[in-house]
């Protein structure tokens, strides 16, 4: 299992369960991926679970090349140590990424990703009485706010840059979700929940100072020490891709079971599409016990249908509005580690060429960022997966077969 | 968009078919660029930028030098992160020290500038080459160059225009400007009558570490696995950049079209560049790719015209970007029937091939 998120744990677990030799993966030192981070009791409790059922769990440790003949290689967060690891079935429970574009001081320190300040805090750095904007698109927003809230931050306003009327019917069709995001907008507090607004500009000196608001009639400004901002999240495709799994927009292709156009490769969770934490424990029980060799339930499969049908909605219903894909400013840095600013890549006509001319993407992130801001922005499609997926040293791509 | 009419047609925005339109509108041609990808985006896009001088045949020498020439001038205005880096051709041991004289002394006698390093010169020269060599040969007035950057401002030359296009929409008997076809690997496609086969060569590029070597370090075993040979090969190759990354290379083999590394071949070329750069080590590599050298049976370009009419300037190798220059130069010569900058008989296309 690669990604110990809640579609990897289930997964494993499952999987461990039905009696496969289980291994599971992830980058971060702790299990959780992206939502359990911090000490979380359900990461431990599912994990838990799958080592009682003789699942083997190694954190830290990343996969950086892959072959559908069932080798991983794998480094520690150095990149200079590596190993490499066999496998029959494969489970990729990749999980996603927040998707950032560009705006004009966007790149000032004290502007983060919505899901990257709430890592950060639950990482131990402290934001009592700080002043936090929260913007851009998704329910991950209202949680992040609710979550700042808790934490003692004073949260200036939550941007959603989808219009209330669309967010709207997406609710009153949804009535789990209904209740869950009530009770998130409760623990936001006083603090407002604006639809169909965004953030035009983040200004400041030397630091973030404050951020221009718009609803695309009026601007004004709200001071704040922060800027929480995300425009939804993006499939990490990267190890999918790299294997040879045909994706489809941003998503991997599978069949029923879950199972990749690569025999024996399995995918579960946001790699397949965002769709939510349910949808990632339903997935990844279903990609466990296919790979286990046991067809998944039917049970199992119902429910996913059904979440994933919501999910499609949702998507629909925080669908980006085109002002925010135009923000960005001529000067506006679009590629971060190499320095390239938008008015030297918006005459390309393809990632390729602008790669070609200018570096965009060719940095130590190898496009992570810039890539998804750019394919969103220009409509251009990604370029080839080559190893290795992260920088690992010249000894680790040296090392010998045996 | 006012039609202007057009003297000659280049087909191809890779370095090779940039630099003969930039030869050829510097002489007042009217010149159109049709590429069916992004300029620079094929051999051009993946090779290294190495500009060397190599003297391993006569034609060679001369081709090699006299593009070093034209390079030279381009590059006091041409911005593609040029770095006069020079060249080290190592010696791994006495008997090929004393090759390395052996070329010191060719290249003085072409005018070209080398210098020989004993053992402890070499250490001074680069520290970080595991010690115990016995010395290079040193040519100081080769480069690094980020060849896509150069084709592009040789499009921005006044008289070129750039159109995205196929160049199979040619016809031979159409009333036709002239064209020159410079298709690198993919010239076959119109002209199956040109064997040109694509020679795979991997790269890996570190992260921003500069100051660890200071030259283009080559051993000289490369050059008779290069062009003596059709064996698959890897040599050590390491290349600073101007941004301070460090790019290692280069392997040869035919493996087709198909553009994936190979895990295998990778991991040899990185064991072989940490062997003669152990600090090399524990560099971070950010990326690896591979590209396909144009590579004809001879490993000498084909420069000059069809029996269609159309003129040809492809296959250079793993020369090409030195060699545009001169290539470009020698094509606008012959279509505007000028006098030839370099003896062209060499690089007819219907020469017997030999091997070099
Ligand atoms: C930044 C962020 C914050 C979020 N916050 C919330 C929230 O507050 N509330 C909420 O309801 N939902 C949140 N979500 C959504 C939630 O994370 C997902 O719905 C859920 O976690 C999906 O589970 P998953 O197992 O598919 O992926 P993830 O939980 O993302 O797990 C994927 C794991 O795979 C690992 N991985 C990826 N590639 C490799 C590799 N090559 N080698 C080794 N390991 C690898 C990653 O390190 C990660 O731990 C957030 C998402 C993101 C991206
Ligand atoms: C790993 C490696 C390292 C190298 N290192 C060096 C080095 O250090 N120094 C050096 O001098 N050389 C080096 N080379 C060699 C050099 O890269 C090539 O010789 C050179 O780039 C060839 O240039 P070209 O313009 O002929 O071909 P290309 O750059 O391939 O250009 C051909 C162009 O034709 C276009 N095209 C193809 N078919 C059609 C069609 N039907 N219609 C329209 N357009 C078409 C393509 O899109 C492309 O843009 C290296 C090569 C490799 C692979």
């Amino acid at each position: 299992m690669v990604g110990a998120g809640p579609a990897g744990l289930a997964a494993a677990e499952t999987a461990a369960r039905l009696g496969a030799a289980v291994v599971i993966l992830d980058e971060n030192a702790a299990p959780g991926g992206q939502i359990w981070r911090g000490p979380s009791p359900e990461a431990a409790g599912l994990l838990d679970l799958a080592r009682r059922a003789g699942a083997r769990w190694f954190g830290g440790c990343t996969v950086f090349d892959a072959d559908p003949e069932g080798r991983l290689w794998v480094t520690d967060v150095s990149g200079m140590q590596s190993t490499r690891i066999g496998f029959e079935r494969l489970v990729l429970a990749t999980g996603a990424r927040e998707r950032f574009l560009p705006f004009p001081g966007w790149t000032l320190p004290g502007v983060v990703g919505a899901g990257g300040l709430q890592a950060l805090v639950k990482g131990g750095a402290g934001v009592e009485e700080q002043r936090v904007v929260v913007a851009g698109s998704g329910p991950l927003l209202l949680a992040v706010g609710a979550f700042l809230a808790e934490q003692g931050a004073e949260v200036a306003c939550v941007c959603e840059q989808a219009p209330l009327g669309r967010l709207g019917r997406f609710i009153s069709a949804s009535p789990n979700l209904a209740l869950g995001a009530a009770r998130l907008r409760l623990a936001l507090g006083s603090s407002p929940y604006r639809f169909g607004t965004w953030v035009a500009e983040a200004c400041g000196r030397d630091r973030l100072e404050s951020v221009v608001v718009t609803d695309g009639r009026r601007r004004w400004r709200e001071r704040c020490d922060w800027l929480a901002c995300g425009y939804g999240l993006v499939p990490n495709l990267e190890l999918a891709r790299l294997l040879g799994c045909k994706t489809k927009g941003d998503a991997v292709v599978t069949d029923s079971d879950l199972q990749t156009t690569i025999p024996g490769v399995f995918a579960a969770g946001e790699a397949l599409g965002i769709g939510g934490v349910e949808c990632a424990l339903v997935e990844g029980s279903m990609a466990g016990s296919a790979a286990a060799g046991k067809a998944p339930s039917r049970e199992l499969r119902e429910r996913r249908e059904g979440l994933r049908r919501a999910s499609v909605r949702m998507a629909d219903a925080f669908a980006l509005r085109p002002e925010v894909l135009s923000l960005a400013s001529p000067e506006t840095i679009l590629c971060r580690c190499e320095d390239v600013r938008i008015e030297q890549v918006e005459h390309a006509r393809s990632y390729r060429e602008a790669k070609l001319l200018t570096r965009l993407g060719m940095g130590p992130c190898q496009g992570r960022i810039c890539g998804i801001a750019s394919q969103t922005l220009f409509g251009w499609t990604p370029d080839r997966v080559r190893p290795p997926l992260i920088p690992v040293s010249v000894r680790c791509l040296g090392e010998e077969e045996e | 968009m006012g039609r202007t009419s057009v003297d000659v047609r280049v087909y191809g925005a890779g370095i090779v078919g940039a630099a003969c339109a930039y030869f050829l509108a510097r002489a007042g041609a009217e010149v159109e660029v049709v590429d069916s990808g992004a300029p620079g985006g094929g051999a051009t896009g993946a090779g290294m930028g190495h500009l060397v001088v190599v003297e391993d045949s006569p034609e060679r020498l001369t081709l090699t030098s006299r593009s070093l020439a034209l390079w030279r001038d381009l590059l006091s205005w041409i911005e593609c992160e040029a770095l006069p880096c020079g060249t080290l051709w190592l010696a791994e041991n006495e008997a090929e020290f004393a090759h390395c004289r052996a070329m010191g002394d060719r290249l003085a006698d072409a005018e070209v500038q080398a210098e020989l390093l004993d053992e402890r010169a070499l250490r001074e020269a680069e520290p970080a080459l595991r010690p115990g060599l016995p010395g290079a040969l040193r040519v100081p007035a080769d480069w690094s160059i980020y060849a896509p950057k150069a084709a592009a401002r040789l499009l921005e030359t006044p008289g070129i225009r750039l159109r995205r296009g196929d160049a199979r929409e040619w016809r031979a008997e159409a009333n036709e400007p002239p064209s020159v076809f410079a298709l690198g690997d993919r010239t076959p496609d119109l002209f199956p009558d040109l064997p040109i086969r694509p020679r795979r060569g991997h790269l890996a590029i570190a992260d921003r570490r500069p100051g660890l070597v200071f030259h283009q370090l080559v051993e000289l075993g490369y050059l008779s696995r290069a062009h003596a040979s059709d064996e698959a090969s890897i040599s050590f190759n390491v290349q600073p950049r101007a941004s301070g990354q460090v790019l290692i290379g280069s392997t040869r083999d035919y493996a087709g079209f198909d553009s994936a590394t190979s895990r295998a071949t990778l991991a040899e070329m990185c064991r072989l560049a940490a062997r003669w750069v152990p600090a090399l080590a524990d560099f971070p590599i950010v990326r690896a790719w591979a590209g396909f050298r144009p590579d004809t049976a001879d490993h000498h370009p084909f420069i000059g015209r069809h029996a269609s009419g159309a003129w040809i300037a492809a296959g250079h190798e793993g020369l090409g970007i030195t060699l545009a220059p001169v290539t470009g130069h020698l094509i606008a010569d012959l279509v505007l029937g000028r006098e030839p900058i370099v003896d062209p008989s060499p690089y007819r296309l219907d020469r017997e091939p030999t091997h070099a």
